[in-house]
């Protein structure tokens, strides 16, 4: 079965004299069957990661065997950076910087801030974040990444009332700025330029 | 030098000990070590005598190769405690050839390696299970089913050039023997409460363990089709390689900051990816997977210690360590040279000798 979704494949139907078929209707609500077990497997999925991904420490019980390969930001289609920060002489301190490091709590896991890198990275790509799953793939201790970053992703996503890949128009959160959003925020500001203005 | 240490404790007891009596007097700014907790291991430096109760140099899980991550110090004051595997001592020895790194920095602690499990194993918990039985047969000097390939086969058991060798291979874990071979270690051991004797570790214990190994790498290196002259076994082999470059990340030897192959230059633009597609008919993406790993092999290959990182982060499943180990052997080997050991003898491409290879100069 093909469909055509512009005026494009539009244009290659009628080229190629390949008879148009309207009544999609059957095959619909196959596809709309099929998304309704896909989405309560997602929300069953969630409810287990909620727990592995949400707090400091059970972010740092999942990736407690992550070894720092960064393999999982390298294969990520969104990660496009041609170097990490995380790979950068700048995640390279001297051994001084090392030292205080470890001397600020009296011990320091080596390589260095493998769960920032986590953290960075969700911060950086989840709005962008598609669930492909290639992540997971690539994670040679068995880390379900995937899972968490798409929850994550469900989260941010939801924050900004955005869809990743949905539409080529959309603007992205990050790159949009609003004054009013993110409500909390926004009456902050308010508040202060308020309270600014008065002692002027 | 060549003295003898004697202390009546288990080994992970012993090393503790003489560890915090270094801490503790002052002698090193910190101790670095592979660690434990909830079955997780990483490396760490530590500061505080405290925190040592939480070391576990001994536990047969390598999540990074401890060489490369020693390299990533810059000069020190003081110079820290460091225990590591005899393949992670000798990526060291390689990476300060390459002048990345000092063996000022650090007091450094080997012993006889009975090999180490795929990471993967001890993510998924089963490391925990049989460790009783892998301890026996280290004991009995065997050679252990489940550890990674490459140390299956590995004959650079016992690097005695490091600072302090522990024998473990062939031993009972009652009583801890540390070979001191320098004088900094010596020196470092001054005062501590142990049987000091003139003695120097007899190597023939281990040679019917390091003459099993040799046999089987033999074997080993027979089954692996990686005639380097014939571009179709490196594509039957590579043809599954994703192009991640995760294999370099954790190599001990790669250490450039960006690679090549990651830069500038292997940014096709248009016009060379048109006229690569009308040369071929058709193009992989991303390209050059297999270029990648040639080029690999010519910068690091001499230097690979077959510590096995490689192939447990492929994703791809190639066994990328038995295939680098089994070149690495073939272009070291037309030097005479062996990785990591010795510090004094220089890696073949950073030395120009007008006599070599005189079939080519003809
Ligand atoms: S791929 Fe896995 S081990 Fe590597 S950085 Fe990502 S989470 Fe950590
Ligand atoms: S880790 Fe495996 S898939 Fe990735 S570049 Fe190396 S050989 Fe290829």
């Amino acid at each position: 079965m093909l469909i055509s979704n512009s005026e494009k494949g539009d244009k290659v139907f009628e080229n190629l004299e390949l008879k148009k078929e309207i009544e999609l209707t059957e095959w619909g609500k196959k596809i709309e069957n099929i998304k309704k077990k896909k989405l309560k497997n997602k929300d069953e999925t969630f409810k287990i990661i909620k727990t592995m991904a949400e707090g400091f420490d059970n972010l740092q019980e999942t990736f407690s065997h992550c070894i720092g390969c960064h393999n999982c930001g390298t294969v990520c289609p969104i990660c496009y950076c041609r170097q990490c920060y995380f790979d950068s002489s700048v995640s390279k301190p001297n051994a001084d910087f090392i030292m205080m490091r470890a001397k600020e709590r009296g011990g320091l896991s080596l390589p260095l801030d493998r769960l920032m890198f986590h953290i960075g990275r969700m911060s950086h790509m989840s709005l962008s974040c598609v669930s492909c799953g290639l992540c997971t793939d690539a994670c040679p201790v068995n880390i379900p990444v995937a899972k968490i970053f798409s929850y994550v992703a469900s989260q941010t996503q939801a924050t900004f009332d955005y869809k990743s890949g949905e539409n080529a128009g959309d603007p992205l959160p990050m790159k949009d700025y609003r004054l009013d959003e993110i409500g909390e925020l926004g009456k902050l500001v308010k508040k202060a330029e308020i309270s600014e203005s008065h002692n002027e | 030098m060549n003295k003898l240490l004697t202390i009546n404790n288990n080994r992970t007891d012993a090393v503790k000990s003489y560890l915090k009596f270094l801490l503790e007097n002052d002698k090193i700014s910190g101790v670095f070590s592979l660690r434990t907790h909830k079955g997780a291991a990483d490396y760490s430096l530590l500061t505080e005598v405290s925190q040592l109760d939480e070391i576990n140099p001994f536990y047969p899980v390598m999540p990074v190769n401890g060489g490369q991550l020693l390299s990533r110090f810059t000069k020190l004051d003081k110079p820290i405690a460091v225990i590591i595997r005899p393949c992670e001592f000798r990526a060291f020895i390689e990476l300060v050839k390459r002048e990345q790194g000092s063996l000022d920095n650090f007091l450094l602690i080997t012993y006889s390696c009975g090999g180490v499990f795929p990471i993967k194993e001890n993510a998924l918990g089963n490391v925990e299970k049989v460790l009783p039985k892998y301890w026996d047969s280290v004991q009995k000097g065997e050679i252990f089913a489940g550890v990674r390939p490459t140390c299956k086969v590995c004959e650079h058991i016992m690097p005695l050039d490091s600072d302090i060798y522990i024998p473990v291979i062939g031993k009972e874990d009652k009583q801890c023997k540390m070979y001191l071979n320098s004088e900094k270690a010596v020196e470092f051991s001054e005062g501590f409460d142990g049987k000091l004797t003139d003695e120097t570790f007899d190597s023939k214990s281990i040679e019917p363990l390091i003459n099993r190994r040799k046999s089987e790498k033999e074997k080993f290196f027979a089954e692996i089709k990686s005639n380097t002259k014939d571009l179709d076994d490196m594509i039957e082999i590579f043809g599954k390689c994703v192009g991640c470059h995760g294999c370099s990340r954790v190599c001990p030897i790669c250490y450039c900051t960006l690679c090549d192959f990651e830069s500038f230059n292997y940014d096709y633009n248009v016009a060379i990816l048109e006229k690569e597609v009308a040369q071929k008919g058709a193009l992989r993406l991303p390209p050059d997977t297999l270029f990648f790993h040639l080029g690999r092999l010519s910068h690091m290959s001499f230097s690979c210690v077959g510590c096995g990182q490689c192939t447990d982060v492929c994703p791809a499943d190639i066994p990328v360590a038995s295939i680098f180990k089994k070149i690495g052997e073939e272009t070291a080997g037309m030097f005479d040279f062996v990785p990591g050991r010795s510090v004094e003898e220089q890696i073949p491409v950073m030395i120009y000798k007008e006599e070599e290879f005189p079939e080519l100069g003809e």
